[in-house]
């Protein structure tokens, strides 16, 4: 497996997606610094802490991309099939995959932490944060990237066609977007509301129970998807959430049963 | 012209692609109507009217322009076959043109983002009447609605049509749409969110108490700028079908205006570029 690793790692870094990825991820710090930035002239109290963990949710995205044209050119160039009849395990290639999407998306996270601390530090400061509450949520981000790429590896396995293969991986991250976007709206809904109506010609108003606020058995189920999706978990950690430990192990557990589910039906899968 | 148009629409008849759009519309669709049978089964008091759902075939509630998601995959698919099949070097070597081939395919893209609009307007239609008892605004106004969102998915299926004529690949094809459309989605979302911001906001005392004096805004976009930002919003296919969605604009007749420009201009530079494009 080892031959392998080297052999993905070696094709990676001589690809334009690879480097690309990197230089988007570098501007996309400087661009987070600068609306950081903007958002203290226009008088918010801003520091350094929320730049540092916006990159999660915008790595969702990226490594679906990338996970599925990396993988999608495994199968369209045979290189699957060649791997298979050197003698090289299914089990291996789809693990040395796995591995090669994760280091990848480790180096994008990193360029992103070089990038910020390397420019936002003169611009905007030293962050708010304790170093030991930063470490905590940074080990958790990387905890839900892995979630990701495991995700992601498992559909871009699974799918011969590179095309079908990025649709589906961007149409997850989207379809999870939404998803953890409509569950924080219903966690966020009001316990009472106000409801304005017209009595003599005057407009009055008076406040009554929110009929969409969560019962505490609901708001237990709603919290859970929450805290289950890896697009809730970058929601939460880009406000610094302390629910990292229970988010670190829900992302461990997708990461481990999509690579096994992944790894089986790999092994079964037709490879033309 | 006439062949390569009942070609093409041949093929996406027998496309499976095309077929998962169609389901994936009529989900959303039933998804929508539910929505309302739930809330007027339970007795919840269900303020809206047929125009609010009919407008739902262009995005969801000015949050998620729906439609996009399930004409760009589409496309993608559709378009991308005839690059890497050699439907395309076989038209050129059967004597057709490369305008012929480029508006036949335009005209097959906006006739692909019609009919998904079409498959979820006579679902909900015909779904929703029952519970929501008719219009709450003219029918006349209504109709230019519906007018103006299907002129801005039709140039949003020009977008898409230049898109896949350059780039000559599924995949990358569906890369360049679909990211694009998450991108433009989460920019022109920001871009409605400024825009929502008051231009007053009150201030309180040190107890949380509202007193009734106002302070400008900060956050608050002033004109010029104000104007440019409605013209961008305006400008994206998207942008209008996410304002269309919730009746939420002010010149109506600037739209299909606008609509018709960026058909215009993205045919003008795709058929530009096609024209030129080495076709190995």
């Amino acid at each position: 497996m080892r031959r392998l690793l080297a052999a993905n790692l070696l094709r990676m870094r001589k690809t334009f997606l690879f480097w690309g990825t990197l230089l988007f991820h570098a501007a996309f710090a400087l661009f987070r610094i600068y609306t950081i930035y903007q958002d203290r002239k226009f008088g918010y109290r801003t520091t350094l802490d929320e730049a540092l963990f916006t990159v999660i949710m915008v790595e969702g995205l990226t490594i679906a991309v990338f996970t599925a044209v990396f993988l999608g050119t495994e199968y369209s160039d045979g290189a699957v099939r060649n791997k298979i009849a050197v003698g090289h395990s299914r089990m291996h290639i789809y693990l040395a995959n796995l591995l090669t999407v994760s280091i990848a998306c480790l180096l994008f996270i990193a360029v992103y932490l070089l990038a910020i601390l390397a420019v936002g530090l003169p611009v905007l400061g030293s962050p708010a944060l304790s170093v030991r509450v930063i470490l905590n949520t940074l080990l958790g981000t990387l905890a839900t990237a892995a979630a990701f790429c495991s995700l992601y590896t498992f559909v871009g396995m699974s799918v011969s066609q590179k095309s079908t293969g990025c649709i589906l991986c961007i149409l997850l991250f989207f379809g999870m977007m939404i998803a953890s976007t409509y569950v924080a709206a219903r966690l966020d809904a009001p316990s009472e509301r106000a409801v304005f109506e017209m009595v003599d010609g005057e407009m009055v108003s008076h406040i009554e129970p929110n009929p969409k606020y969560l019962s505490d058995s609901e708001r237990a189920v709603y919290q859970f998807a929450m805290d289950f999706l890896p697009t809730g978990q970058a929601t939460q950690y880009m406000i610094m959430t302390g629910r990292t430990g229970r988010m670190s192990l829900y992302s461990v557990l997708i990461a481990l049963c999509t690579a096994g589910g992944g790894q089986a039906y790999f092994r079964r899968k037709d490879i033309k | 012209m006439y062949n390569l148009l009942s070609a093409n629409f041949a093929r996406l008849r027998k496309s499976r692609a095309f077929y998962v759009a169609v389901a994936a519309m009529l989900l959303y669709a039933l998804f929508v109507v539910g929505t309302c049978w739930r809330a007027f089964l339970s007795g919840q008091p269900f303020e809206a009217g047929m125009e609010d759902l009919l407008l739902f075939a262009f995005a969801t509630a000015r949050v998620i322009p729906t439609p996009a998601f399930m004409t760009a995959p589409l496309v993608s698919v559709f378009l991308g076959a005839e690059f890497s099949d050699g439907a395309l070097r076989n038209k050129l070597i059967a004597g057709r043109t490369r305008t012929e081939i480029y508006f036949a395919n335009l005209l097959t893209c906006m006739g692909a983002a019609l009919l998904l609009a079409m498959v979820y307007i006579v679902l909900t239609f015909a779904a929703g009447m029952p519970v929501l008892k008719g219009f709450r605004i003219p029918i006349p106004q209504v109709l230019a609605l519906l007018g103006a969102g299907l002129l801005a998915l039709c140039a949003y299926g020009s977008v898409l049509n230049m898109a896949a004529m350059l780039m000559g690949n599924k995949a990358n094809t569906a890369i360049l749409t679909l990211t694009a459309a998450v991108v433009v989605t989460v920019f022109l979302g920001i871009t409605l969110e400024r825009l929502d911001a008051p231009e007053f906001t009150a201030i309180y005392d040190i107890t949380g108490r509202y007193i009734e004096e106002r302070i400008p805004n900060p956050a608050y976009i002033r004109p010029p700028a104000r104007a440019g930002y409605e013209f961008l919003l305006d400008l994206f296919p998207t942008g209008q079908c996410l304002r269309l969605s919730v009746q939420e604009v002010e010149k109506l007749w600037r739209l299909p205006l606008l609509s018709l420009a960026v058909i215009a201009g993205s045919s003008g530079v795709g058929l530009a570029v096609f024209c030129r494009k080495d076709l190995n």
